[in-house]
């Protein structure tokens, strides 16, 4: 699934929210959030990523963050040390 | 804005204003004897905004603060010495430091120009911190080493539970901002999100916060400092800070820890009550320093009381016509405490004089240095209380006025000189209470105003005919006659003969007056007077034929009956003789045309505003009552001597009176033009 947001704060959080459902309930064994788009990222929205990862746990489906480019979303993605809390590699 | 914003822009605001303070006490005494505590103050503006700016990744604002903060360091510890370059440097940073937060808190980025300036300042800054680099060159490598061993010594190490509450979110603030920071006056080394209570993504509700937050942390900054930086999410958060180092003595206290968690997996989260408890308790000693309320609050509580007040009165009236004394008894002391709070709330708006009037030290500083003057500034009575939204529209008259001062009143310092004075010139601000009003003093010893050139430029401006005879006071109040000027160069600072009918319009829309004296050669005095407050005032209630009419309760001086022999011997004049002294008197129902009363009696209530005294005939006397100002509407607000309107526990409304434009009419009045004094 490719995110058209270019920042992922509190405004858009319900509607990322809203597409995920709508793309995981087609995803079978794996499932990719592409972040070619995203420049920024807040916490609200990693939650949402951590919460995506436990869906997938239970559901057996293997989760894949992709083209992480933007010098801020590497640097808030590192701050909250993801490859470790997600148990992934980015 | 967001709530946090604007409590950083107020947090900032109070800060520069004390950073300029300090540099313009500095100004004023000789370089050497600059102690260490002003040079504190100044620092701590600069670090208090390096750290609130780090919480909203103004990265800008933190890297030009911390330069500056550099400089301040070194000045603080001895390495270099303050010169008076330097703070004139620290009076453009303060400034620009202004432009900065107002820039970056509307969301937007310096422009070209405004970027070259920053950069500008920040090399100055640099310059200073650089030349005493290489003074030191030959000590730095001793001192460097010294140094390491000595921050690794105070390094310490702490570990960070943030356990956000479940609105967190919602309160559009983000740790990352934080962490960032964090890592500015120390280094994270591990983060670690603990997500047992987070739902799987179907179940989540997106806004709603799940997480805690476990932050392995060094610094050598106090435990404090990292306190501050969560400062604007302390009410979203549950904040823990543990120090490493202190464990082994914690552990006794550890009998009253509590593991606060249902899930095994989140041991980490260990609340410990006594380190909570000291925390909100030292928050506690914080918060009762000083408390920041929005102003909109407190007006809304203003607006409220003031309804209450007029529900008050209207139970007041029906007490007294139930005539049951126990229930007027109790309506009373409602009435009362009713009073107590209204002053109480009416006291939260009271903020003294002078904070407000220390930023016009700048106007003066500036304005001498661009007219080439010396000028020395007092403000005299600081502690004087004024309603915040009156000192806030009394500000902009001021500057003007202080500008003018300085640009047309003092003197060069040769003029001076040779005039017999001494070369710098003089300028006292003065706030004090007098009968129910606030009065601003503003006096020079400068030139002056010479009347005949004042007179002349009227006449030649067509504004009074020449022919006309004009007391001292009538022609010095021609300078608020709008397009007037006398300045014989006009300057970028004043004299374009706009600004002074400004200042006279906003004194008059405070219901305030203004009065100029000024000798030739000596100088000029402006007196401003202001009422205290906006909102409720107390008042008293009397009767003009089928009106009622509140006179503020501070500007009566005495109510005596007008007796027939008295009015007798008045001859239709309107004055009447009052132990020994001459008083005018206002024929109330003359001047508003009201109807004859039913009242056979008549009553003079005597006014005093300033020094003018005068008498209101009246009709009958009702006393006492808490008046709610309420304005007029645009069809009446130029009824000359009402300043309002208010409403009476029947329901009835009752106008209440502008005295110092009723007795500025009957001074005016040339058939009866005697002073009250």
């Amino acid at each position: 699934m490719k995110i058209s947001f270019e920042e992922l704060t509190m405004y858009e959080i319900e509607s990322f929210h809203k597409k995920v459902l709508k793309e995981l309930s087609n995803a079978k064994s794996s499932f990719t959030l592409n972040f070619a788009n995203v420049k920024k990222i807040d916490l609200n929205n990693i939650q949402l990523i951590l919460s995506i990862k436990k869906y997938c746990d239970e559901h057996n489906i293997n989760l894949r963050l992709t083209n992480i480019e933007s010098k801020q979303l590497k640097q808030t993605f590192e701050i909250f040390n993801i490859e470790q809390n997600l148990g992934i590699q980015l | 804005m967001t709530e946090e914003l604007q409590l950083f822009c107020d947090d900032m605001d109070e800060q520069l204003a004390i950073m300029e303070e300090t540099l313009l006490d500095i100004c004023d005494i000789s370089i050497n004897d600059v102690d260490k505590e002003m040079i504190n103050k100044i620092f701590r503006a600069m670090h208090t905004m390096k750290g609130n700016a780090g919480m909203f990744g103004f990265e800008d604002v933190i890297s030009f603060a911390h330069v500056a903060e550099n400089l301040l360091d070194q000045l603080r510890d001895d390495k270099i010495k303050l010169t008076e370059d330097m703070v004139d440097l620290f009076l453009l940073v303060n400034d620009h430091s202004k432009t900065l937060i107002s820039i970056r808190t509307q969301n937007q980025y310096l422009n070209e120009e405004q970027l070259e300036y920053h950069n500008n300042l920040i090399s100055q800054l640099t310059a200073f911190l650089d030349f005493n680099n290489e003074e030191e060159d030959k000590t730095i490598e001793i001192s460097s080493i010294e140094q390491n061993e000595e921050q690794h010594l105070n390094t310490n190490s702490y570990i960070l539970y943030i356990k956000l509450k479940e609105d967190f979110f919602i309160s559009g603030m983000d740790i990352v901002s934080i962490i960032q920071y964090l890592n500015v006056i120390g280094k994270v080394i591990n983060t670690k999100i603990i997500d047992t209570k987070l739902p799987s993504v179907d179940k989540i509700v997106p806004l709603s916060a799940y997480l805690d937050i476990e932050i392995e942390y060094e610094t050598n900054e106090p435990k404090s400092e990292i306190e501050n930086a969560f400062e604007f999410v302390y009410e979203d958060i549950e904040l823990i800070i543990k120090n490493i180092q202190d464990d082994s003595k914690q552990e006794e206290k550890i009998k009253t820890q509590e593991i606060v968690s249902n899930d095994t997996s989140s041991e980490s989260l260990i609340v410990q009550n006594t380190i909570k408890n000291e925390q909100k308790s030292s928050k506690l000693k914080n918060k009762n320093f000083s408390l920041r309320v929005d102003s909109s609050k407190v007006d809304t509580l203003i607006n409220q009381i003031s309804e209450m007040v007029i529900s008050n009165a209207k139970i007041i009236q029906y007490a007294i016509n139930t005539k049951d004394s126990d229930f007027e008894e109790e309506v009373i002391q409602m009435s009362e405490m009713i009073e107590e709070i209204r002053d109480g709330i009416m006291n939260i708006r009271m903020v003294q004089v002078g904070d407000s009037f220390s930023k016009l030290r700048r106007i003066i500083s500036d304005t001498a240095k661009k007219t080439n003057k010396e000028v020395n500034f007092d403000i005299v009575g600081g502690e004087t209380e004024l309603d915040k939204t009156v000192i806030e529209k009394i500000s902009d008259p001021l500057v003007h006025i202080l500008r003018n001062a300085v640009d047309h009143g003092i003197e060069l310092p040769q003029t001076r000189i040779d005039a017999g004075k001494s070369p710098q010139g003089n300028i006292t601000l003065t706030a004090y209470p007098d009968a129910g009003t606030i009065v601003i003093e503003i006096k020079d010893d400068g030139y002056g105003i010479d009347k005949n050139v004042v007179f002349n430029k009227a006449v030649q401006k067509k504004i009074i005919h020449p022919d006309e005879e004009l007391s001292d006071s009538a022609i010095f109040n021609l300078i608020f006659t709008p397009g007037f000027s006398t300045a014989k160069t006009i300057s970028d600072i004043s004299g374009r003969g706009v600004g002074m009918d400004v200042v006279k319009k906003n004194i008059d829309d405070l219901r305030g007056t203004v009065e100029i004296k000024s000798t030739v050669g000596l100088g000029t005095l402006m007196t401003i007077r202001l009422p205290l407050t906006l909102a409720i005032i107390d008042g008293f209630l009397v009767q003009v034929g089928n009106k009622k009419y509140i006179i503020p309760l501070d500007m009566i001086q005495e109510c005596v009956e007008l007796t027939k022999k008295q009015r007798k011997k008045m001859c239709g004049n309107e004055y009447i003789t009052l132990r020994k002294q001459i008083l005018p008197i206002l024929d109330v129902r003359k001047y508003f045309e009201e109807d004859k009363s039913k009242n056979q009696r008549e009553n003079i209530v005597v006014v005093k505003y300033g020094n003018s005294k005068i008498g209101l005939l009246v009709d009958e006397l009702f006393g006492e009552v808490q008046t709610v100002i309420k304005p007029l509407g645009e069809l009446f607000e130029n009824i000359i001597g009402i300043s309002g309107s208010t409403i009476l526990g029947t329901g009835e409304i009752a106008l209440i009176f502008d005295i110092p434009k009723l007795i500025e009419y009957k001074i005016k009045n040339k058939e009866t033009d005697i002073d009250g004094n």
